[in-house]
């Protein structure tokens, strides 16, 4: 069973954090992307930049609006995605808790529902 | 004591509870194989049907636990197909490898899978699972009420109790809540939901919510044994057990309104419940790890212990709520310390003590203690016994105005008259 951990946290650049607690956020990414890999439970993870480099397409009365900025402007943005292959919510929770923003941020563990496999839709079981 | 004469109420209430237990325990193993809870009582319902059916001409099966538990998988192996080739009718192989790979059609003996109620307890307090709907759903899913009879004693619209259950089964299913007892590492986080959701089933039973929830404190008693007995070694589920089970041994004095604890006539009270509950409470403590229950257990066991001594111990009752207040801080064991306090020490330091608790309050944002009706009753019965007429028929009508219970705000009412008809004792 596939699960995505949805990575929300308040946005914060070098300036802000500093050159040293962002090394080790860094660091605390790598190792956490190791332990899934040894697992073997790590599809996919992205770290994304931040919603200031994000753009938003809508059709508004099927017209293209194109924005500058996030879909939500909230103080907690969608930071990074982690997908993994465990055995049950539980399980899943278990990794989500680990995840390193946990500690300035929150994890949301979604089941995924289905997934593509060379461009073809796969049940997530 | 010779075997127990069982009268034809309490034969029957026996005969419900096996029936609960198999259901409790079909359901538990027929949604393990598949985590749908949802198809697992569908299945059961129809089981159940085709024994309407079929066991008044060719009689009861000897197995009959076996027989309902065949049939309900066979019906759930064609409820799971039918549904799975509505949703995505190219996945026929995927549906057919994926039930076989979750549900194994071997062994159909009960007894021999073993009892997966536990697993089912952990599943509906789960901490993805929303808490208000925890004790509906082990209601629902563990014992076999019908959403409408849940919603009665919830106070809630059938349909809205009912679509919070459905919604609660859907999680389940789909975000894989697994059918799992937590292993020792997670208990001490998981175990607490469990007993939180059981004693909710027992507080609604004493709320004035729908005619029928005066039954759920039975139940609570029920899940909380059945909890205790197969986790076995853990303590606090005893507790819970002992406090249940002590407390319902009270039920009888207050049938006819409301009678505090200390003025209950203990003749009233069962006393087979009480050393019932005092057995479970001793399994408990024999761990040597006391808990929030435990100690409300305690707290009850010493409250019956006055049917053989005839008095209160009130000085063990204050060592009991003093150590409830470190491991559970509460606003209820905080009024409830100072009510013994007024009774092992004086007055005045009851008095004292719900000051002091007033005066925290105060500086915390929302005044919780304004509207907390047992701080007002227990400041009233104090304040008449030190004399204080006025302001302790003031508390009385104050806690009066705040309780939802009519048995309860009668009796206040009635303490308050009592209180104006007599004068200031100790006024000048």
């Amino acid at each position: 069973m596939r699960y995505t951990l949805l990575l929300h946290y308040p946005e914060g650049d070098v300036e802000s954090i500093g050159a040293e607690a962002m090394a080790e956020g860094q660091r605390a990414f790598a190792s956490y992307a190791t332990a899934l890999q040894q697992a073997g439970v790590l599809v996919s993870a992205e770290v994304l930049q931040p919603s200031g480099s994000t753009t938003t397409l809508s059709m508004p009365d099927g017209v293209l609006q194109v924005q500058d900025g996030p879909f939500a402007d909230t103080k907690e943005q969608l930071g990074g995605t982690f997908v993994i292959d465990v055995e049950n919510l539980d399980v899943a929770i278990g990794w989500g808790r680990q995840a390193p923003s946990i500690a300035w941020g929150a994890v949301e563990v979604r089941p995924g529902a289905t997934y593509t496999v060379d461009g073809t839709w796969q049940p997530n079981t | 004591m010779a075997a127990q004469h069982l009268s034809s109420a309490e034969a029957r209430v026996a005969a419900e509870h096996v029936a609960r237990a198999s259901y409790g325990r079909l359901i538990a193993l027929l949604s393990a194989s598949t985590g749908d809870v949802a198809l697992a009582e569908d299945a059961l319902a129809s089981a159940f049907e085709q024994a309407l059916v079929k066991w008044p001409g060719g009689g009861v099966p000897r197995n009959p636990e076996g027989w309902l538990l065949t049939v309900a998988r066979n019906r759930q192996r064609d409820l799971w197909k039918s549904s799975f080739q509505r949703t995505s009718a190219p996945l026929d192989a995927a549906a057919d490898s994926a039930y076989d790979a979750v549900s194994p059609l071997g062994a159909v003996d009960p007894d021999a899978i073993g009892d997966k109620r536990l697993e089912l307890l952990f599943v509906c307090a789960h901490p993805a699972i929303e808490p208000g709907v925890r004790t509906p759903l082990m209601l629902q899913t563990v014992l076999g009420f019908d959403a409408s009879r849940i919603a009665a004693a919830f106070a809630v619209p059938a349909t809205a109790m009912a679509q919070r259950l459905v919604r609660a089964k859907q999680r389940i299913k789909n975000a894989r809540i697994p059918f799992a007892v937590p292993d020792r590492h997670a208990m001490p986080e998981r175990l607490p939901a469990v007993l939180e959701a059981i004693y909710g089933c027992y507080a609604i039973g004493f709320s004035d919510h729908g005619k029928d929830s005066g039954d759920l404190s039975g139940e609570a008693q029920y899940l909380a044994i059945t909890l205790a007995a197969l986790l076995d070694s853990e303590p606090e589920p005893w507790g819970l057990a002992a406090l249940i089970t002590l407390s319902l041994a009270r039920t009888h004095a207050s049938v006819h309104g409301f009678v505090p604890l200390d003025e209950q006539d203990t003749t009233l009270w069962d006393a087979r419940l009480i050393v019932a509950g005092e057995q479970f409470l001793r399994r408990a403590t024999s761990a040597g790890t006391p808990g929030r229950f435990q100690l409300e257990a305690a707290i009850q066991a010493v409250h019956c212990n006055r049917f053989r001594t005839a008095q209160t111990d009130w000085a063990a009752l204050r060592t009991l709520y003093s150590a409830l207040l470190v491991v559970a801080p509460s606003f209820g064991s905080r009024v409830a310390l100072a009510a013994v306090m007024g009774r092992a020490e004086s007055t005045a330091a009851g008095l004292a003590e719900l000051e002091a608790m007033a005066a925290t309050d105060k500086r915390t944002e929302a005044s919780a203690v304004e509207n907390f009706q047992p701080f007002h009753a227990t400041r009233a019965e104090l304040l008449d016994r030190a004399g204080r007429s006025a302001e302790a028929q003031a508390a009385f009508a104050t806690a009066a105005a705040l309780t939802g219970r009519p048995a309860v705000r009668e009796y206040l009412l009635h303490r308050a008259a009592d209180v104006r008809a007599e004068p200031d004792r100790f006024a000048p």
